[in-house]
């Protein structure tokens, strides 16, 4: 029989892993952590921190942490926390070819709007085809290979360049299911971005045999070897979350100042996370919903509840309201090249108990708020912008 | 002195125990163990958490698990060991060592010697939960979920190694303040586990422990085990 957190919409069915204690689920235990924490002290030993990376910069470093980014407001937030300590970062961001043209605009606006020096990795669009072909066909996972690389390729570059410090925003697991107590300060460790943002598997399981790939050219997938054999000199990543207190929605909705543009869904109240792809909230929401039972803004909803927006009712209202909303696979279908037959086949045999909810249309100029969405969330969600480009594989300007 | 991993199974589910009090998910059995022999620990404990009475059926599936399990590491395996059938099952596993708790608070001498008769008494190693009240050690009981007295010598006679484990500081960042003569039996028959940190490791480093063990902190942060 499935356990229902008391305070929130979380069973215990969730891909991270879930605990209970009194019907209180391990997420809202540990978001409870928050009120009781020394902030100010915690913001001190981010200072320790980065005065330690400043010290790599004095031995004649140019950037002394590198910042994963993707353009989204998060990595808005994170970049204006960085700078207030006057660290000097390099950004490293991944062309997963899935950017829509909010998505460039937000990441070329980003490099822009602090002026910092940036990496833009474009991995070979064939291989990474069909790396999203092979994952989807295995583990109905279209964001494997965009993960991977979003995970490792910044490790890669720290390690190169001898930076010392990788800067993340959110500690999800933390986050959204109480993983790990903020006591225990976890870092980045190869081990989470596998067990975490991998579902268990390196590269070379997802390829397995029947994907047309050469392992050789996927090294920037994988977790770079020479910060597996760890030592002092391996970069240390750090999550901005162990340090600051999180309020994804409050914090985004501040760095609009920024130009930032939040896009208009669907699937979710929430025009801010993962603002700017074209997968996230229609092929990568169908396929999750597939895998975990759940979808996304059902982690939406429960971070508002845990932050006192939302009551518990109306965020089952609210679910329920938004799982009514219809997906359209048909756009990342064309970008994946699958036949009217291939088509039918994964409708059929993939995701037959979600035809409900599939359709050929898009409409995100028309999106309405369910009506049980508080003032005080519509207010910092109403600035969006719908989409008019998707799938752009390089864009250029703002 | 060995530095090891203690890797806490709860049907099938690896989890990190916090004060004795609060489970959290840690992930699945194979990451966990494949990432520690990575970083070169010396030996992973695969604790079943079990308070009170076991479920056979729980545990065929986690003896299922343990046998799938790719690992070169030397393993130890324990918790719901409570009868010689089961001694038996996890003798066709690869596993070198053998936690026993509950039949070292019971004396329970028959399974005791059944398993140094399977896996000889080299491979015992006694678990003690425990934790400092008043200055005076108490020690927890799992098969019975309560805190009550144990026959030292009998454990001392009839085990390898002793695990003390500390409920108290278990899953937290926190040094185990050590004295000299802190535990009832030498340091060199003793394995000391329950918060364990790096900090920790250079404390008791010459003080001639058998051995360590990480808890949660394992796999919270990236080190080499050896470099410690």
């Amino acid at each position: 029989m499935s356990i229902i957190c008391s305070n929130c919409l979380h069973n215990d069915r969730h891909p991270f892993g879930i605990s209970f204690v009194d019907n209180i689920c391990s997420g809202c235990y540990t978001h409870q952590e928050k009120n009781s924490l020394d902030w100010h002290s915690r913001r001190e030993s981010l200072f320790h921190i980065a005065d330690l990376a400043k010290k790599f910069r004095s031995k004649g470093l140019t950037y002394d942490c590198v910042i994963p980014v993707r353009g989204v407001a998060e990595d808005y937030f994170v970049i204006e926390q960085i700078l207030s300590l006057e660290l000097n970062p390099l950004l490293v961001a991944i062309n997963d070819y899935f950017f829509n043209d909010i998505g460039w605009h937000n990441l070329h606006n980003l490099i822009t709007i602090f002026d910092l020096d940036s990496q833009i990795f474009s991995p070979n669009f064939h291989e990474y085809r069909e790396l999203v072909s092979t994952s989807f066909r295995k583990q109905l996972h279209i964001l494997y290979p965009s993960l991977s690389l979003n995970c490792s390729y910044p490790v890669h570059v720290a390690n190169e360049r001898g930076i010392p410090l990788i800067i993340w925003g959110q500690l999800q697991p933390l986050e959204q299911v109480g993983k790990f107590s903020h006591l225990d300060s976890v870092e980045m460790t190869k081990w989470s971005q596998i067990e975490h943002d991998r579902l268990g598997y390196d590269i070379a399981q997802v390829i397995g045999n029947g994907a047309h790939l050469n392992p050789q050219h996927l090294v920037y997938y994988d977790y770079p070897i020479r910060a597996r054999n760890l030592g002092s000199k391996a970069p240390t990543g750090i999550y901005l979350s162990n340090y600051l207190r999180w309020d994804p929605l409050k914090q985004n909705n501040s760095i609009l100042k920024y130009g930032f543009k939040p896009q208009r869904e669907t699937a979710t109240f929430d025009p801010y996370e993962r603002a700017g792809s074209s997968v996230y909230y229609t092929a990568h929401e169908i396929s999750r919903l597939h895998r975990h039972g759940y979808r996304k803004v059902r982690d939406h909803i429960n971070r508002e509840i845990r932050h006192g927006r939302v009551s518990k009712k109306n965020g089952e209202n609210l679910y329920q309201y938004y799982c009514t909303q219809k997906i359209n696979l048909a756009p990342f279908f064309d970008w994946l090249d699958v036949s009217e037959s291939g088509r039918q086949w994964i409708f059929q045999h993939l995701l037959g108990q979600h035809t409900d909810i599939i359709t050929d249309e898009s409409d995100s100029n028309h999106i309405q708020y369910s009506e049980f969405l508080p003032a005080s969330i519509k207010n910092m969600v109403s600035t969006s912008f719908a989409q008019t480009v998707e799938f752009v594989a390089f864009g250029k300007g703002i | 002195m060995r530095i090891g991993a203690s890797l806490l199974l709860k049907n099938g589910f690896c989890y990190q125990s916090y004060r004795w009090q609060f489970l959290r998910p840690l992930g699945t059995l194979q990451n966990a163990i494949k990432i520690l022999e990575e970083r070169k620990v010396d030996e992973i404990s695969i604790i079943r958490y079990c308070r009170g009475e076991d479920d056979v059926s729980t545990l065929d599936h986690d003896l299922d698990l343990i046998t799938k399990i790719d690992c070169i590491t030397p393993l130890s395996f324990g918790g719901g060991i409570r009868d010689v059938l089961t001694l038996q099952k996890i003798h066709q596993l690869p596993v070198e060592r053998i936690l026993l708790s509950s039949a070292y608070f019971e004396k329970d001498q028959m399974l005791i010697e059944k398993a140094i008769e399977l896996f000889g008494k080299q491979a015992l190693i006694a678990v003690l939960p425990y934790r400092v009240s008043k200055e005076k050690f108490e020690y927890f009981h799992c098969r019975l979920n309560q805190f009550l007295d144990c026959d030292m010598s009998f454990i001392d006679k009839h085990s390898n190694e002793v695990m003390f484990y500390n409920i108290d500081l278990e899953g937290c960042n926190h040094a185990i303040q050590l004295e000299p003569h802190h535990f009832p039996l030498p340091n060199p028959k003793i394995i000391l586990s329950g918060g364990v940190n790096r900090t920790f490791i250079k404390k008791v480093r010459n003080l001639d422990f058998a051995a360590v063990s990480f808890d949660n902190a394992s796999l919270h942060h990236e080190f080499n085990f050896s470099e410690l």
